[in-house]
């Protein structure tokens, strides 16, 4: 696959929630999660070690709740966060599995085969940008519901609830 | 003293004599007539061998010569005198005898030296004084160094003879008292090698002043550091029931605040437990966090939820992609490329129709663009064994935000809990505060107590064995010391005593000189019918100068000149003694109070005239109570006219032989 080869750049809120939610941020702006920890201090959070991991996990939600979003151009806003290429090139597999998700789990009129055959085969390079441009729709989206989830959590009470939201939300189910 | 009787026994020329003493008050002469050689200076020197076992005579043999000639060999024979007096309200017989024996030699000596036995008689008792005490006794009746005066020799007693005795100046203090005094300046007197003084002097020991007063030093500062000790002891025993008392009054608000206590203990238990939630839940948290991040566990649930969401595992039943065979990662063109080279990447031949051929052709159906299954196969596979392991992270991820609401909620609920136990005892005590104030004050007590017990058992104890141990090298050292301050106060007092002793001989010898001189004098001037008188010098010795003429030129005497300053200074003496001169407060009634004596004169009126014999006779009587004369009847006559009607008892000494005299008494 010719996809996750370049480096991929966020801008407007996205990269502000990337940043945000996020321990490398990679910007001098000071761009933090803080909530109170239930006991009268203020904590930062980090939701996520890196930027990757947040990446994609706003992937994983956005396909599961199929919500895209259009990159934010907003200029009010100078955040950029950028995930470089090598990371991308780490973190190959596991993005590969997050296109097949995205791809298998289309609501479309192909077939099976056809989404099957599209998933795994190899994406000709003219298509990369495309594929790549969808995804990312998907990233934007699930940073939403990101942010979504946890913007409001003022507290690790309301993190913690924020998780049995998010439980809510999937079809896993608890043992 | 009045003498009563005196018997005689084998003493020189008489065999057996007793004389009876006159002793009536009004007639109190007791004349003893007889001539030279009768016995008269015999019976007078009786009274002085009787007394003082002192042998006058020349011829030193006692024992009557008729006696001694009529002796056996080994026979022995006694001489004795006895003398019945009485003296200040007893009655004495003084007994001493002699013992001679004859050898085979016919040569006659002493067998038993005179010795003296004295009977004391109070009135029903009759004691023997034991013979230790004899002396003693005849002391205290007559002392020997007076014997010459109230026993006196007219023949030999001139008054140059008691005027040269050394013994002058003692006699006459001794009669007038001073005797006692002058005893007890002697004793005393610092100048006497053998005094009290001068024993006293001679203790006085050398001693170190510098270690006795490092000693003292020493002691001095155990002593103050052994206060101090007390001191400690004392303030660390109030010190503890001050303590004591506040441990009470802690304790009552204790109790006082039992409840409050519990609310206490219940703060403290839920302080403990907030803090220890709200540590449990920062781990929780983080871990929680971890588990998020950590190995992508929240990315491999949405794997798994999408793998279920959208029922992907039967995506592949679904597809006609069920070979079992087929490739992934390689394409169909890719193995035209392989046959159209001829070659295999093995390095084996592809040749139309071999093997490889032949394989090669059959597996293009199994691969892209024709076959995935391997590749849907293996999706599948994963995800679904990731489905497991995505429920348990999400489990665990969930059951660590239930962990931490749960700890949130109990801080919570402990908070309003404290905040109620809080709003509860607010304003009471702190029971907390009072209960360490109650153990730093158990704990102060201990401490106190602990010194109290050192203070009291081992720095107290060590300070009295030191100071004990002190005390003792001082009183080994000051013994000496004290012995000396105590010796010299002695020294001190018994200097005082001789100076007193000594002013008041002084004193008292300046008042007897005057008083002698003026008694002297007055008798003097009733006995002598001249024209002189008496001067008594600081000796006490009486010397008759001419009076009239103013120019006292001393005249040589006269025997009979010499008799009556004899007489008139005995008499002047025996009244002195008579009006008690010593008129001492000490003195007063004491037992050495001077009594009177009797005179007993032989020989009285030798080389007399007989005016001066008038006078003497006249004026003898008025200053002696009782005289005894043993005189010749020739002298006897110019007084008997003076002294007749004073004459209680006469005798006269009759010569029976030479060797033998009786006594006879004569009719009224």
């Amino acid at each position: 696959m010719s996809m996750f080869k370049s480096q991929i750049k966020f801008t407007g809120k996205h990269a502000i929630i990337l940043q945000k939610y996020c321990k490398d941020k990679g910007t001098e702006q000071d761009l933090s999660f803080n909530v109170s920890n239930n006991s009268g201090e203020e904590k930062t959070v980090y939701l996520f070690d890196t930027r990757i991991s947040c990446y994609m996990v706003a992937a994983m939600l956005g396909i599961l709740n199929k919500k895209t979003a259009e990159i934010d151009n907003n200029k009010n806003i100078t955040t950029v966060a950028n995930i470089f290429a090598e990371v991308l090139e780490k973190n190959r597999k596991n993005l590969e599995r997050i296109y097949h998700h995205m791809i298998l789990t289309e609501d479309n009129s192909l077939s099976p085969d056809a989404k099957i055959k599209n998933a795994f085969s190899i994406i000709p390079d003219e298509k990369c940008d495309e594929e790549q441009h969808k995804l990312e729709n998907y990233v934007r989206g699930g940073l939403e519901i990101l942010d979504e989830m946890f913007s409001n959590c003022k507290s690790y009470e309301d993190i913690c609830n924020a998780m049995f939201d998010l439980r809510d939300m999937l079809s896993l189910e608890e043992e | 003293m009045q003498i009563r009787k005196l018997s005689l026994y084998n003493f020189r020329n008489f065999k057996k004599c007793n004389l009876n003493f006159s002793t009536d008050p009004d007639k109190n002469f007791t004349i003893v007539l007889g001539q030279n050689t009768f016995g008269k200076t015999t019976l007078v020197k009786s009274f002085i061998w009787c007394l003082y076992r002192t042998n006058l005579f020349e011829d030193k043999s006692l024992l009557n010569a008729d006696v001694a000639d009529s002796m056996f060999p080994n026979n022995t024979e006694t001489v004795k005198v006895e003398l019945e007096l009485e003296h200040k309200g007893f009655s004495y017989k003084i007994t001493t005898k002699e013992v001679y024996s004859k050898n085979y030699n016919g040569n006659l000596s002493v067998s038993t030296k005179a010795f003296t036995s004295i009977i004391k008689i109070d009135g029903e008792n009759a004691i023997p004084v034991p013979q230790s005490r004899v002396e003693e006794e005849i002391d205290s009746i007559l002392r020997p160094e007076l014997k010459e005066y109230f026993f006196f020799d007219g023949e030999t007693n001139t008054i140059e003879t008691i005027s040269s005795k050394k013994s002058l100046t003692t006699a006459v203090t001794n009669i007038l008292g001073l005797n006692h005094i002058e005893q007890i300046r002697d004793y005393y007197d610092p100048r006497k090698n053998e005094s009290v003084t001068s024993y006293l002097r001679k203790e006085l020991v050398t001693v170190d002043d510098s270690a006795l007063d490092n000693l003292n030093e020493e002691l001095n500062r155990l002593t103050e550091a052994k206060e101090t000790c007390l001191r400690d002891i004392k303030e660390t025993k109030e010190e503890i029931e001050r303590l004591e008392t506040q441990k009470q009054e802690a304790s009552d608000q204790l109790d006082a605040n039992k409840d409050v206590e519990e609310d206490q203990k219940e703060k403290k238990r839920l302080e403990k437990e907030i803090a220890d939630a709200k540590e449990e839940k920062e781990r929780s948290f983080s871990r929680l966090i971890q588990m998020i991040n950590g190995s992508n566990a929240l990315l491999k649930i949405l794997f798994a939820d999408s793998f279920l969401k959208f029922n992907l595992e039967d995506l592949k039943d679904q597809s006609t992609f069920q070979s079992e065979n087929s490739y992934k990662g390689i394409t169909e063109d890719a193995v035209n490329d392989l046959i159209a080279a001829g070659r295999c990447i093995c390095g084996a031949e592809i040749k139309n129709g071999n093997d490889a051929y032949r394989h090669l052709i059959q597996a293009r159906e199994h691969m892209e663009p024709h076959d995935y299954g391997k590749y849907i196969s293996d999706f599948e596979s994963a995800e679904k064994s990731n489905v497991y392991g995505s429920q348990t992270s999400l489990d665990n991820i969930l059951k660590e935000a239930g962990r931490i609401k749960d700890l949130i909620a109990l801080i919570d609920d402990n908070n309003e809990r404290l905040k109620t136990i809080r709003e509860r005892i607010q304003g009471r005590a702190d029971v907390g505060e009072i209960q360490r104030r109650l153990n730093d004050i158990i704990y102060q007590i201990g401490v106190q107590t602990g010194l109290l017990k050192r203070l009291q058992e081992k720095d107290l104890p060590n300070y009295n064995a030191l100071i004990d141990e002190i005390n003792s090298k001082i009183e080994r050292a000051s013994i000496k010391n004290e012995a000396n301050e105590f010796t010299q106060m002695c020294i001190d007092y018994a200097t005082n005593i001789y100076e007193l002793a000594d002013r008041k001989i002084n004193k008292s010898k300046i008042e007897i000189r005057e008083k002698l001189q003026e008694e002297v004098g007055s008798i003097f001037k009733s006995m002598y019918h001249g024209n002189r008188k008496i001067e008594i010098d600081e000796y006490f010795k009486a010397t008759p100068v001419v009076d009239k003429t103013g120019q006292d030129k001393k005249l040589d005497k006269s025997t009979g000149l010499g008799t009556v300053v004899n007489y008139s200074f005995v008499a002047g003496l025996m009244n002195l003694a008579k009006q008690s001169i010593i008129n001492d407060d000490e003195m007063e009634n004491s037992e050495d109070y001077n009594d009177t004596y009797p005179l007993v004169m032989d020989a009285p009126f030798s080389n007399t005239d007989d005016e001066h014999i008038k006078n003497i006779c006249n004026s003898l009587p008025n200053f002696c109570d009782q005289i005894v004369m043993f005189v010749m009847k020739k002298d006897f006559n110019y007084a008997a006219n003076s002294i007749a009607h004073k004459i209680g008892k006469m005798y006269r000494l009759v010569k029976v032989s030479e060797t033998e005299a009786n006594i006879e008494l004569m009719e009224d």
